[in-house]
């Protein structure tokens, strides 16, 4: 595999690292966040995919100021080494953060389901293990595995039909029932689902071709935008208000609508196969904690790699109460995750005011 | 990783310290080649033949290896113009002579040893070499490995001209360019390297050309050994580059932009670079019609999959996931393990080993004893473990399916890896059922992902797609309508023909 600091993302890698990098684990959880909005949660979908769009606005234009710089050298040019440095720290804590979440609820998720009364420990491992071999690969491989978990992942969309065709269409109807609070609880709530988008800002300076790179991130976003619809669509119709605010995974057990002779509960095969879109995620948020330890260390090392991984193990096994787990991997991962979306604004203000003052870096 | 490159590095370096081996295999000599020192170097070489005779007056000694040598040949080329000469021997008394200098010893034992025959005419001084190997070839058979219904039934011989030959009798081309290599300290194999001048991409010559340079080996035993020698990812369970042993499939592939490299002494060509779904596809794919040959291709790639997966399923579900089959199928598999003593694990891994032994024996023994090994086996010893309650007759049908699925490729190098993944498989999924089955998975998709072939992503076209391969894929288009060369030749000209033909 090709490495190494050239342009290689092609548009179809831009494309499916933007999507592929989205469906997460949150994915999963969509619907039961978004219960303030009751049936109206496709709304709040299309809203998550504007404000996606109009966010990665200021992240392709800071990277086309600095076509070959990461977000991690573009902080340490725009605001001085030292205070650059804590920024990058701060951002690879929060892709440690997000990728001990991510596995950690998918893991509990696969004790809950199809290994049960199984310590987690050793899938843990090969999870991270597998993902290592993944990012070794170089961002390319990350891209194509990408590629790769959309495609053989994609049957798990089609498997909507048998939810969408059981349940109440008239759930769909627009009642505008919900209230300005419900849709900013809501918006909170799911919007761990859209994060990925801004690694952009970190591979940027892979992309071939840089100018259509806005295009083609977009177009990662709305690829995954009617995915979610129809997650959300096929949830709403098939169940009632009450069981989407109880449910923890509505997508799962809607999935066990689908009855075939020869096999039943199809979603622990949709389980196992949800590591595809969990890898593709963790993949690509661990190549960008080791390019920001590069960075910070200011060494290009293979081994880099594992001082992130000895840290996801750490936040995973630390022993911590329920609040507190809750707090690092979903309130401050998310809150981190808004201020690296915004982050750009800040950085294109610095950087009209350092050419303002002649100081262009 | 950074260590490990030191350690290559380090490693290689060690290595270089010694010659090329150009340098330690023709060092200059010094001093005069006389039959005395060529005596002494080919001390204890039983066929060595030195026959002293007299011509025109003159004493000649000739020098050959009997075994390499046909004694028509030798009347032929040398006896026969030596009793006509009139006078002493010249240079140019043999048509196909080549003088010997006194720096040339290295190079003149070499040419001994391989067959060729030395004159030394001792008054002149005059040491002439003639190339009268004729080692023993046998003649141009069927293939044994890749049978077609249809199509052409020669197969390549151990006589690398003889292969040349079969592959130039169909490309009849000055753009058929054959570059010829000697390989290997010790053996010093003869390589010719075959490409289409005017269609493969010279990157691909050249990187080719560059790793058989680097080679330092004492030899090759056979291409396969050479094959490992030159592909990207030597630790990968997967081949590749293709090898083959027909020269229509050579012949296609030559046309298609690709390098191939053979061997003397050996009846396979290497084809480079070649890709993953490349190793599923039959030359009969293109002598059958389109839908034919599209409907059998797909058994064929989709056959890898499932006999990864189909043992390392049942596994899984009767492990941990017994909830997924219906209450019907259930009670059928319990019943047939009523009396296997072994977790579902222990019992397919006995079962596969078994298999594997039956067909390790079979190919072992002559061919009449290895079919009835196999049928006896098979069947025998099938039903005697299900008798005997050590395996569940369900996992005979799978495991056998399985090992049928695996020979589906016509590349055995491809059937091996995927026997030797599915046990890679079959362990995650007793470890951790349909969990580990994916996570196993994932790892196989990202490591196929990752490999090259000749720099050539391996799972091309899916990944990097072009539009045009697929139109043959595992749907073969009709003819008529594949109009360009496979994007994995990345060759100079990527029309077969034109667009606007009618």
């Amino acid at each position: 595999m090709d490495k190494g600091k050239y342009k290689k993302l092609n548009r179809y890698h831009v494309i499916f690292l933007v999507s592929g990098v989205m469906v997460g684990f949150s994915s999963l959880t969509l619907v039961n966040d978004l219960c303030p909005m009751g049936y109206h949660q496709w709304v709040m979908v299309l809203i998550y995919g504007l404000i996606a769009t109009l966010t990665l606005f200021p992240m392709v234009s800071l990277g086309l100021k600095y076509p070959g710089d990461n977000l991690f050298t573009i902080n340490e040019k725009l605001l001085g080494k030292g205070l650059g440095k804590i920024i990058n720290i701060f951002i690879i804590l929060y892709g440690v953060l997000m990728i001990s979440g991510i596995s950690h609820d998918y893991l509990t998720l696969l004790q809950l389901t199809i290994l049960t009364n199984r310590d987690f420990t050793l899938p843990l491992l090969l999870l991270l293990l597998i993902t290592v071999y993944i990012v070794s690969g170089g961002i390319k491989l990350v891209a194509r595995f990408s590629i790769i978990s959309f495609f053989i992942t994609f049957w798990i969309v089609i498997m909507a039909m048998w939810p969408i065709t059981k349940g109440t269409i008239t759930h769909l109807f627009p009642l505008f029932n919900f209230t300005l609070e419900d849709i900013v609880i809501s918006f909170n709530g799911g919007y761990k689902s859209m994060m990925g988008y801004e690694l952009i800002m970190f591979y940027f300076p892979y992309i071939i071709n840089q100018k259509k790179a806005f295009k083609d991130a977009v177009l990662g976003i709305w690829v995954i935008i009617p995915i979610y619809l129809i997650n959300v669509i096929a949830c709403t119709i098939y169940f009632s208000l009450w069981q989407i605010e109880s449910l923890r995974y509505p997508t799962l057990s809607a999935i066990k609508a689908v009855e075939f002779c020869f096999i039943y509960r199809i979603e622990n095969i949709l389980t196992a196969h949800w590591v595809f879109l969990i890898l593709s995620t963790t993949a690509a948020y661990l190549w960008m904690t080791k390019k920001g330890i590069d960075g910070v260390l200011g060494k290009i090392r293979a081994w880099h790699l594992w001082i992130s991984v000895l840290l996801i193990i750490t936040f995973i096994f630390i022993p911590i109460s329920r609040p507190v787990e809750q707090f690092l991997f979903q309130d401050l991962t998310l809150s981190m995750g808004y201020g690296i979306i915004l982050w750009p604004v800040f950085l294109l203000l610095v950087h009209k005011g350092k050419s303002l003052g002649g100081k262009t870096p | 990783m950074e260590f490990w490159k030191k350690l290559k590095n380090k490693f290689i370096e060690s290595n270089m310290s010694d010659k090329r081996e150009k340098d330690i295999i023709f060092p200059e000599s010094k001093g005069k080649i006389t039959i005395n020192i060529l005596k002494e170097k080919l001390a204890d070489i039983e066929d060595l033949i030195i026959k002293d005779i007299i011509v025109g007056g003159e004493k000649v000694s000739l020098l050959f290896m009997k075994s390499l040598i046909e004694r028509l040949v030798l009347q032929d080329m040398i006896l026969t113009p030596l009793e006509n000469i009139k006078g002493e021997i010249q240079e140019d008394t043999f048509k196909m002579a080549v003088k010997v200098e006194d720096n040339q010893l290295p190079e003149l034992l070499y040419d001994i040893a391989s067959g060729s025959t030395i004159l030394i005419a001792h008054r002149k001084n005059l040491i002439l070499k003639l190339d009268t190997t004729s080692p023993p070839n046998r003649s141009i058979s069927s293939p044994l490995n890749e049978t077609t219904v249809m199509g052409p039934s020669d197969s390549f011989t151990e006589d690398l001209d003889m292969n040349i030959g079969l592959i130039k009798k169909r490309i009849a081309n000055p753009e058929l360019k054959v570059k010829g290599l000697i390989l290997g300290t010790e053996m010093r194999n003869k390589i010719s390297v075959l490409y289409m001048n005017n269609i493969a991409n010279q990157e691909n010559i050249d990187r080719v050309l560059y790793r058989l340079n680097n080679i330092e080996f004492q030899g090759f035993w056979g291409t396969s050994t050479l094959k490992q020698m030159i592909e990207d990812s030597p630790f990968s369970p997967f081949p590749q580059l293709g090898i083959t042993v027909r020269p229509d499939t050579t012949v296609s592939a030559l046309l298609d932009g690709r390098i191939i490299v053979l061997m003397d002494s050996s009846t396979e060509a290497i084809i480079a670079p070649m890709s993953f779904y490349e190793m599923f596809i039959t030359p009969e794919d293109y002598y059958n019609r389109w839908i034919s040959a599209s409907f059998l291709r797909l058994p064929r790639f989709g056959g890898f999959f499932i006999t990864i997966m189909l043992t390392p399923f049942y596994i899984s579900i009767l492990t941990y996931h017994p909830e997924m089959l219906p209450p019907p199928v259930l009670a059928l598999l319990f019943e047939s393990r009523m009396r296997v003593p072994f977790p579902p694990l222990v019992e397919v891994i006995i079962i596969e080993i078994v298999i594997e032994v039956l067909r390790e024996a079979g190919a072992r023994m002559p061919s009449k004893i290895g079919q009835t090994i196999g049928i006896v086996g098979g069947i025998v010893i099938g039903t005697a473990a299900v008798d005997a309650g050590l395996a569940s007759n369900i996992l005979i049908v799978l495991v056998a399916l399985s090992a049928l699925l695996s020979f589906l490729s016509p590349a055995f190098l491809m059937s091996s890896s995927a026997r030797m993944v599915r046990y890679i498989f079959i362990i995650a999924a007793g470890t951790f059922g349909l969990y580990g089955q994916m996570l196993t998975f994932a790892w196989l998709l990202a490591h196929l992902a990752n490999l090259t072939s000749l720099g050539t992503p391996y799972l091309a076209p899916f990944i990097p797609r072009l539009w045009s391969d697929l139109l043959d894929t595992i749907f073969r288009a009709p003819m008529k309508f594949i109009y360009k060369r496979k994007g994995m030749s990345r060759a100079k000209k990527q029309l077969i023909r034109p667009l606007d033909e009618e």
